[in-house]
């Protein structure tokens, strides 16, 4: 009985862990390349929600089309405010890009209000409604599709950037500019994808998560302290690291909440990482490295 | 020269005396504090449109000898520090005569406000902590959440014989008064709750908690909180197999709950103070006229508003000037059937004595209880 507590209590917390991955994702590679928390992470996780349901719900295109248009569009905006908040502010000290970034989850959260109203939006159904259940273990088979797709988009992103070309090449550039801008890559180009592809890497989240859940314009704050907290756990900067972070996170929240207390969940999780970045500041994955100056 | 001078100036003065008497004297500012956005901005909206509907048909009927009720809304964002401020601003600077808020926990933060600068304060939040905060201008058009809890235990126990009761609530003042009511009425029936959890307002996830309700096998849940959580754990229990009666207080029955839940929304039960196809006569007609005006029916939230407003307008009336203190006074002495319900204050201002079950059945809300 404990055990099969246990365990639908972890699949629980796989499942929305898979989530957290996309957003940590993000943040690391954020932090990776230009070294950067950016605040407004779970803003365009919200904003891929709503681009969802403004395709989906109102222009009523199909939903696989919904999902593509979602990602660019918020991957635009992503680029946009890449060249009007943080471009502008490289040469300065770094707090203000970070507060630059506070500021865009400002606009982005209070402009969703003003376009979608305050309200909770709800998605219609998309995965079937159908509950496996395996030997009284019960797993909503939406949050099959979910995590897989989660997972999926992860694979095919760190193929990207593994083996192509384009890929290496922004590797390179978070690396070091200098010596990537002399090897030839546009580091143009590389500064844009990193923001296009943080803001993708969210919306795509919110897209996959809006059926689910109801899409509201101040859901991306937990989101981005959700996400960062993934980020750190398995340490910032680490593409392997944002996975597990998440999905340990995941579990680490349904399990405190099942076997500890659910009113403290959060605050034991916060504990948890506090003591966890006690013993190793650079999260699980990640060597612990030091700046050179 | 200087004596034709004067006379002008002498007659400018006449003049702007009469004229000043001609304009109509300052409205009477009622300033509401709601959640227009964040959580529960719904409720926010419709306590907004009952209060406005309460306040129009005043003006139209020449108000107050002429002096009508200006109705200002700012939004607080259900969020305590925010609807101080924002207390402050009307009561200090816009110097209304008559504050709303809306839930407890705001509401909280605001009543030693509106107890040191003595004004008059309607409240929806239904948190029975209200009632022992010893703030004599507060009244209060909802039934207290101890009447509500302690009701909605009486039905569970007696009319759908359930033994084992857990309790999933919010964490807020609002979700943990609840609780602790709902708790101290089972005392009287020498019970307990088998299994208490609790989220926060604005968690999106709940599996955590409906996971460890069901393996402790409850044959009835009270879910205490507000729509958008009350929606989303409805969706969560039926996909996780939680078969039992759920119960769920009158918080979850706000704005668009039954858009947002859907069909997860079957079979459970509703506790409330409005139902808009109830067939007294008053309730009907503030659904046609609400209706027509705003262009939606109206919910809960803003039958609160428009039997608040119909109190203070009729101790408006009946005193024929806004003195708050008179105006108080027959206020807490107000005796009708509003449109939430029997309206009878006592001297803690607590005014709303009603209370309606539903039960949503083929995916339409019906009466199963009432305490009329």
């Amino acid at each position: 009985m404990f055990i099969t507590q246990l365990v639908q209590q972890v699949i629980g917390g796989i499942s929305i862990g898979a989530i957290y991955c996309l957003l940590a994702l993000g943040f690391s590679l954020m932090s990776r390349a230009i070294n950067v928390i950016h605040f407004a992470q779970g803003d365009f996780f919200m904003l891929g929600g709503f681009a969802s349901i403004t395709f989906y719900l109102i222009l009523k295109l199909p939903f696989w089309l919904s999902i593509i248009l979602s990602t660019l569009c918020v991957s635009c905006v992503g680029i946009a405010f890449e060249r009007i908040a943080y471009k502008p502010l490289w040469k300065s000290h770094h707090v203000f890009i970070l507060m630059s970034t506070a500021a865009t989850s400002i606009v982005l959260s209070n402009s969703a209000v003003l376009i979608w109203g305050p309200d909770a939006w709800r998605f219609p159904r998309i995965f079937s409604d159908q509950v496996l259940n395996l030997s009284g273990i019960l797993i909503p088979v939406e949050m099959l599709w979910i995590s897989i797709s989660a997972v999926v988009i992860m694979i095919l992103f760190n193929a990207f950037l593994q083996k192509t070309k384009l890929g290496k090449g922004f590797r390179a550039a978070a690396q070091d500019r200098e010596m990537a801008q002399g090897m030839g890559v546009n580091l143009k180009l590389a500064d844009s994808f990193v923001f296009g592809a943080s803001a993708g890497l969210g919306a795509v989240g919110g897209v996959l998560v809006a059926p689910i859940l109801f899409v509201t314009p101040y859901m991306g704050l937990i989101y981005t302290i959700k996400g960062f907290t993934a980020a750190v756990l398995g340490g910032m900067g680490s593409i392997r690291g944002a996975i597990l972070g998440g999905f340990l996170l995941g579990i680490m929240e349904n399990l405190s909440a099942a076997f500890i207390s659910s009113t403290y969940k959060d605050a034991i999780v916060f504990v948890l990482l506090l003591l966890l970045l006690l013993f190793k500041p650079s999260g699980l994955l990640l060597k612990p490295t030091v700046e050179k100056v | 020269m200087k004596r034709s001078k004067f006379l002008v100036v002498a007659c400018c003065i006449f003049i702007l005396g009469l004229w000043g008497n001609a304009i109509p004297a300052d409205p009477i500012k009622v300033g509401m504090a709601l959640p227009m956005t964040g959580p529960g901005s719904m409720m926010g909206r419709d306590m907004r449109d009952g209060a406005t509907l309460a306040a129009d048909k005043f003006n139209a009927s020449g108000g107050l000898n002429g002096q009508k009720i200006e109705i200002i809304v700012m939004d607080e964002k259900n969020q305590p520090t925010t609807a101080l401020n924002v207390a402050k601003k009307l009561i200090y600077q816009d110097k209304v005569f008559c504050l709303g808020t809306n839930y407890s926990p705001p509401s909280i933060a605001v009543i030693p406000l509106t107890k040191e600068t003595e004004t008059p304060h309607f409240i929806s939040g239904v948190a029975q902590k209200i009632l022992e905060m010893d703030n004599p201008w507060i009244f209060r058009s909802t039934p207290s959440d101890k009447v509500l809890a302690g009701q909605y235990v009486n039905f569970a126990m007696k009319n759908l014989n359930l033994k084992k009761l857990a309790i999933l609530n919010e964490s807020t003042d609002y979700g943990k008064g609840g609780r602790n009511d709902l708790i101290d009425e089972m005392k009287e029936y020498n019970t307990q709750p088998l299994i208490v959890e609790s989220y926060n307002l604005g968690d999106k996830d709940f599996a955590a908690q409906l996971n460890k309700i069901k393996n402790a096998g409850p044959d009835g849940l009270f879910i205490w909180g507000l729509y958008v959580e009350g929606a989303q754990i409805m969706r969560q229990a039926k996909q996780l197999g939680l078969n039992m009666p759920i119960l769920a207080s009158s918080g979850v029955l706000q704005g668009a709950f039954f858009e947002l839940a859907g069909k997860d929304a079957e079979g459970m039960y509703l506790e409330t103070y409005f139902f808009a196809k109830n067939s007294a006569p008053q309730v009907q007609a503030f659904v046609k006229e609400y209706t027509e005006k705003f262009k939606y029916e109206p919910q809960p939230g803003a039958g609160i508003a428009y039997d608040a407003m119909t109190m203070l307008i009729n101790g408006l009336k009946k005193v024929g000037a806004p003195d708050k203190y008179k105006v108080m006074k027959e206020i807490r002495a107000s005796r009708f059937n509003g449109v939430i319900g029997r309206q009878e204050c006592d001297n803690v201002g607590q005014c709303g004595r009603s209370a309606i079950i539903l039960q949503v059945k083929n995916g339409a809300p019906g009466v199963v209880w009432s305490s009329d």
